[in-house]
């Protein structure tokens, strides 16, 4: 040893011994000649497991030795005063002196060093999350269900990670759901009513871990941990799919932005007709037949800027909910398809929140108490600076046009008592863009919904709703002689009453809605000096009511049968002049022979009917399980667009006494199977639809102010069917999934003369009968902070309406078109790729997630459109429009406090 | 392959999403051999054409239809021929001059032997264009130094309140330039000057289909915006012709040329709406599968010539100097337009 390691050492020695007095290992009295073995056991200090692979050294002699797989280490030792020292990345290094006088025993407890000081950890059971999944990928999901002492869901429960300072709470259903990396989290899970306790959660994977709650002096205890079992393919509801807001985050974004209704477009049954449109299409419904609940309350438009992003904050959410098929009786309404979107509730104890920074907008969310365990808010906000980057270009096309969106959101948590619970939520988004020199055109939707809920008995819940949702469309024009302003929309006020009753495993639902809607078809308010005259085309008003039975039970241990029966109820009401026309004639302005006169709220037209719903699931095995279901829809409601993104001027419609409501009925049969111990869940559907009383429009219908709306419409049937397969892998080091629907989505509209039919009555394919389709989502974890993710979508080009050749009029060429949807736009297909990652600081500023994301990475030239122009030598040309027609890459940041 | 911005359609996100157009092949099958009808008569003397052509494939002339027996018939029974003046185009005698009020029909008989008739066609009474109006414009740039400007036309008229009209607003212009053919050069840069000739006549081609209607402004003093002339330093420099021709047309015919002016509009536009069919007014009378596309009209025509001058222009553009043979710019001519003499 040199002069300053004896230096060294003997001042350690000497600090130590002041510090601490050495252990003395063995006996005086038991002596025997030299060298002492001094074996010894290294465990961890929380849980007492032996810890492998230590480096126990003795840092005098030089010598060092790793402990066994039992922890257990031993060295030789000549008696004297010694120094041992045990270390593991990971856990904390210790150091103990010993004396030695003969042989003995020295055992080391360790302590990782991810478990936070101060905690007395031998109060507290350590639950390990994910142990047998390691190589899964980080976040992992962390769901799980909070249950009071009669196995009923509890709402509101707030979970606060304590030293990360953020949470969440329960749903109606007393669900919650945490992104959660590797460490230990100390979770308090609190609600009025119950005892506060503080949990030590190991997350090593993905899993589920839930609570029960004892009411008010009982204590809560755990009572279930499934590690790896997030979501069970073979017991879910057939056509059921739950999306978590963080797994849609991983994927590659658009802007930065991540949005939950393309994510959807993901999943089998689902497409969409174009990239850069908001409209999505589940098994060959239209966008209409899609009904989209934000925290109960419908969206009329739910895109910004045409459809590129959704104006849902997907902050807010805390998970979306899409039924498919088997749609439950509480739902009517739509034909196709229901995606139900639940907030994020504030917390009662803390304030939590989030920062995101995207390249075309940002946005926010808080939420924590206003009256402590009372009364909690959750705001969420969101704009974008388009505008700005637009003034940056030199285009003065580009500079001088505009676009811009916000939305906000807040939702209001009044916790009345431990039985009754009070919500209030409020949403409005709003978009407005103009064309250089062109009109400005805005859109705003507004959506409130109130909720009562009671648990006034043991077996019972109420449901007590009131929605209101206004959507509005405006065109603004400055121009010198005709200045105007063109005003549409839709007004949707619902209330509506649920009591669940539960009886064991069995659940009923019963209860009914009623709506009331008004459709603003249009309204022209002429400018000042304008020359143009107001105009106001008659709005609609309806009831439209619908009563419902839903009861969910185990037939036996194998089947599991749900079914319920809906009966809904359409009132078209007055005011209204209701055309009468020249049945010998197409109907037609020129055919209108008279009209009929009703006053405000007399009943014009009165629709019913009854919509069974069924859904059974028979288990073959604990891995297997065929799903067979069926759903009768009738909608009142109907989207009259021309174009095939969203646009201001689409119109809705109410069914009158011209259009009849849309029935639609869906059949649907698979096999669902869970394999390699949960890691894979597997799954074969087919179904058939088919639809009564489908509407479309006219060739060259003129929707915009027409006060007979029904001239251009036409009525016919339609129907649908496909095959849908998908694989998830859900842990390893790569998981996602493959999901590849065939489908066709057809329609045939054979009137009574030749102008009201299309394509000589003989079916077409629909606007979005796209047959293939394929996406492939791949995650990887990359290091301990990052994920890697890629999207591969691939889908059958959409019908196109090709010319049968080309014509001249007035000395203009144009394409000359017979044949609707004849033909088909060139495949779609993109991979986009995102990196998820954190770079771990002790700033909290600085500990957000980055996403960078390429979309279209090839730089595919998809085809959004295709159309058909005069070109430079006067004849007719075909060109395409590609909306991302190279790759398009972004960078956002998101920061959690 | 050509790459066109869509700016206009798409805003500024296209900047962001590197939107593009380009030309998309498609195939088409041969198409069936249908009469296309395009043409008018109105109350001003004669002639009046119609042009009688057939379907064709994309990117191909569209054949004539020849030695077709081409007559129109009047609500008195009176029957006029048409004479086929070029291949395809038929006129009426120069005396030919419809009344308001009458109604025409087209019939047509290929010589294949199909005929067909067009629905009879009114010739409406309406407004006349009471003032023209011309207002000074700017148009958008992001560079000061680049400001593109020039005259927008706008026509005035009083609608009558009791019916509703509809109008379709033809224009055709010229205007008169002057060269230095004396500086002109040959194509080795050396000095080679010219005769002639320095004072010609431009004609320009305009096509724009349109067609209004009073339907959101009836009874109203309208103002409708009928052309923007811009000043390219060379069009407003002294003086330049217009000739606006008003056809008052009926319901059908606007209609008609409505929906050819919307599908002519389709440029790829996210809002675009849907190809749709063009068919007309025009029906086989010998073969129901024969079907003819076009319309055929019967149009009120009243005409008014406008000067533009140098005086409306606030800012003036700097003016082009062509050293040259003034016949050498495209659409010129030594000969004075028809219309302005």
């Amino acid at each position: 040893m040199t002069r300053s390691g004896i230096f060294t050492f003997l001042l350690f020695a000497s600090w130590q011994n002041f510090a601490q007095s050495p252990t003395i290992i063995g006996r005086i009295s038991n002596k025997s000649p030299a060298p002492y073995e001094v074996s010894g056991r290294v465990f961890l200090s929380s849980t007492g497991k032996p810890l492998a692979g230590v480096n126990v050294l003795l840092p005098n002699q030089g010598i060092s030795i790793t402990t066994d797989e039992n922890g257990e280490f031993s060295f030789l030792f000549m008696e004297g005063i010694h120094v041992i020292k045990a270390s593991l990345d990971g856990y904390e290094t210790k150091t103990q002196i010993i004396k030695v006088l003969g042989h003995g025993n020295l055992n080391f407890s360790m302590r990782d060093t991810r478990y936070p000081a101060g905690i007395n950890y031998k109060s507290h059971r350590i639950f390990t999350i994910g142990q047998d999944s390691q190589d899964s990928i980080p976040p992992y999901s962390f769901f799980g269900k909070v249950v009071n002492g009669d196995i009923k869901p509890l709402s509101g429960v707030n979970l606060y990670l304590t030293r990360q300072e953020e949470g969440t709470s329960t749903d109606e259903q007393g669900n919650f759901t945490l992104e959660l990396y590797e460490g230990i989290y100390l979770l308090q899970v609190s609600s009025i009513g119950y005892k506060t306790k503080t949990h030590v959660i190991d997350v090593q994977g993905e899993g589920t871990l839930s609570f029960i709650m004892r009411e008010k002096t009982i204590e809560l205890e755990e009572v279930i941990i499934e590690a790896g079992e997030t979501q069970n393919n073979v017991n879910q509801v057939a056509g059921k799919e739950i999306l978590s807001i963080n797994s849609i985050k991983t994927l590659p974004l658009l802007g930065g932005e991540p949005d939950i209704l393309k994510t959807l477009t993901l999943l089998p049954g689902i497409s969409t007709p174009g990239e850069a449109t908001g409209r999505f299409n589940v098994r060959g419904g239209g966008f209409d037949q899609n009904l989209i609940l934000l925290d109960g309350a419908p969206l009329y438009n739910p895109s910004h800027l045409f459809g590129f992003f959704s104006s849902i904050n997907p902050n807010m959410v805390r998970n979306v909910t899409l039924y498919k098929g088997s749609i439950p009786a509480m739902y009517g309404g739509r034909g196709s398809s229901v995606v139900d979107i639940s907030y994020k509730k504030g917390n009662f104890s803390h304030w939590t929140g989030d920062l995101s920074l995207g390249m075309l907008s940002s946005k926010y969310t808080a939420g924590g108490p206003l009256v402590s365990n009372k009364l909690s808010v959750m705001t969420g906000g969101r704009a974008s600076y388009i505008n700005w980057l637009l003034k940056q270009s030199n285009d003065p096309d580009v500079h001088d046009s505009r676009a811009a969106f916000y939305d906000g959101n807040v939702l209001l948590n009044y916790a009345i008592n431990p039985d009754n619970d009070l919500e209030y939520s409020f949403y409005t988004s709003s978009d407005s863009y103009r064309f250089a020199g062109d009109s400005s055109n805005r859109w705003q939707n507004f959506a409130q919904a109130l909720r009562f809920t009671s648990e006034f008995h043991e077996n019972v819940t109420l449901r007590l709703s009131g929605t209101r949702s206004r959507y509005q469309s405006i065109i603004d024009d400055d121009n010198e002689f005709t200045p105007f302003e063109l005003q549409s929309g839709v007004l949707d006020n619902q209330i509506g009453l649920d009591l669940e009753f539960l009886f064991g495993k069995q659940k009923v639902n019963v209860g009914g809605q009623t709506k009331f809607l008004s459709v603003d078809p249009g309204t022209l308010d002429p400018g000042k000096n304008s020359t143009i005259a107001h105009e106001d085309i008659e709005s609609e008003q309806a009831m439209e009511s619908g009563i419902y039975l839903h009861h969910a039970f185990d037939l036996t241990d194998q089947i599991n049968l749900s079914y319920g029966l809906r009966w809904s109820n359409f009132r078209y009401l007055g005011s209204a002049n209701v055309n009468i026309y020249d049945t010998t004639l197409p109907r037609s302005r020129s055919s209108i022979i008279g009209s009929n006169e009703f006053n405000n709220n007399e009943l014009i037209k009165q629709y019913n009917g009854f919509e069974p719903r069924v859904s059974i699931n028979y288990k073959l095995n604990y891995n297997t399980s065929v799903k067979a279901g069926y759903h009768r829809m009738f909608q009142y409601i109907h989207l009259i667009s021309n174009t095939v993104s969203i646009s201001p001027i689409d119109v809705w419609k109410l069914s009158d006494p011209f259009i009849e409501p849309e029935v639609i009925n869906q059949y649907s049969l698979g096999v669902f199977k869970t394999v390699g111990q949960g890691k894979y869940d597997l799954s074969v559907e087919g179904y058939y639809k088919d639809w009564n009383n489908v509407v479309d429009f006219k060739d060259g219908a003129d929707l915009v102010l027409n006060d007979h709306l029904e001239t251009e419409l036409l009525s016919g049937i339609g129907k649908s069917y496909g095959v849908e397969a998908y694989l998830e892998k859900k842990s390893g080091p790569i998981s996602g999934w493959l999901s590849y629907t065939f489908s066709r989505s057809l329609r045939k509209i054979r009137g009574t003369f030749p102008q009201e039919t299309i394509n000589r009555g003989k079916w077409y394919a629909s606007n979005f009968d796209m047959p293939h389709n394929f996406s492939a989502v791949a995650k990887r974890r990359v290091g301990r902070y990052g994920t890697m993710s890629a999207t591969f979508t691939y889908s059958t080009g959409r019908p196109l309406t090709i010319p049968e050749g080309e014509i001249v009029i007035q000395e203009r060429v144009l394409a000359f078109f017979t044949e609707r949807n004849g033909s088909r736009i060139p495949d779609n297909h993109r991979l986009d790729i995102a990196f998820r990652f954190r770079i771990p600081s002790l700033k909290k500023a600085y500990n957000g997630h980055w996403t960078f994301s390429v979309m279209n990475i090839y730089g595919r030239r998809n085809v959004f459109s295709a159309f058909f122009k005069e070109n430079e030598n006067a004849s007719t040309q075909a060109f395409r429009v590609s909306v991302i027609g190279a790759p398009f890459p972004s960078l956002s940041y998101e920061l959690t406090f | 392959m050509e790459y066109i911005k869509l700016s206009s359609c798409l805003l500024g996100i296209t900047v962001l999403l590197t939107t593009c157009i380009s030309k998309l092949d498609i195939e088409t099958n041969p198409p069936p051999r249908k009469l296309i009808v395009d043409g008018f008569i109105t109350d001003a003397p004669g002639p009046h054409s119609i042009r009688l052509l057939r379907l064709t494939a994309l990117g191909s002339n569209a054949p004539n239809e020849i030695n077709a027996s081409v007559s129109i018939t009047d609500n008195e029974g009176t029957e006029t021929v048409l004479l086929e003046v070029e291949p395809g185009k038929y006129d009426t005698p120069e005396l030919f001059q419809g009344k308001i009020g009458n109604s025409y029909t087209l019939n047509v008989k290929t010589i294949s032997g199909v005929s067909y008739i067009s629905t009879p066609q009114t010739i409406p009474d309406g407004p006349d264009i009471d003032s023209v109006i011309f207002r000074f414009k700017k148009l958008p740039s992001a560079d000061p130094n680049n400001i593109r400007s020039g005259v927008e036309v706008f026509s005035q008229w009083q609608d009558p309140p009791e019916e509703n009209f509809y109008l379709w607003i033809k224009h055709k212009g010229a205007y008169q330039i002057r060269t230095r053919p004396d500086l002109a050069h040959d194509m080795f840069g050396e000095p080679a000057p010219k005769d002639c000739c320095a004072i010609c006549f431009v004609n320009e081609p305009v096509k724009p289909l349109n067609v209004l209607s009073d339907f959101r402004e009836n009874g109203q003093t309208i103002t409708a915006s009928v052309a923007f002339i811009e000043d390219d330093g060379l069009r407003i420099k002294r003086m330049f012709f217009m000739e606006l021709n008003q056809l008052n047309i009926s319901r059908e015919a606007f209609e008609f040329y409505d929906e050819v002016s919307t599908q002519l509009s389709i440029n790829g536009s996210i809002l675009d709406p849907p190809p749709s069919t063009i068919t007309g007014n025009m029906v086989s009378t010998s073969d129901q599968d024969q079907i003819a596309i076009g319309f055929f009209g019967a149009f009120r025509s009243s005409t008014r010539l406008i000067e533009i001058t140098p005086q409306l222009l606030e800012d003036r553009q700097r003016e082009i100097i062509i050293e040259e043979d003034c016949r050498t710019v495209l659409g010129a001519s030594t000969s004075r337009p028809d219309f302005l003499n």
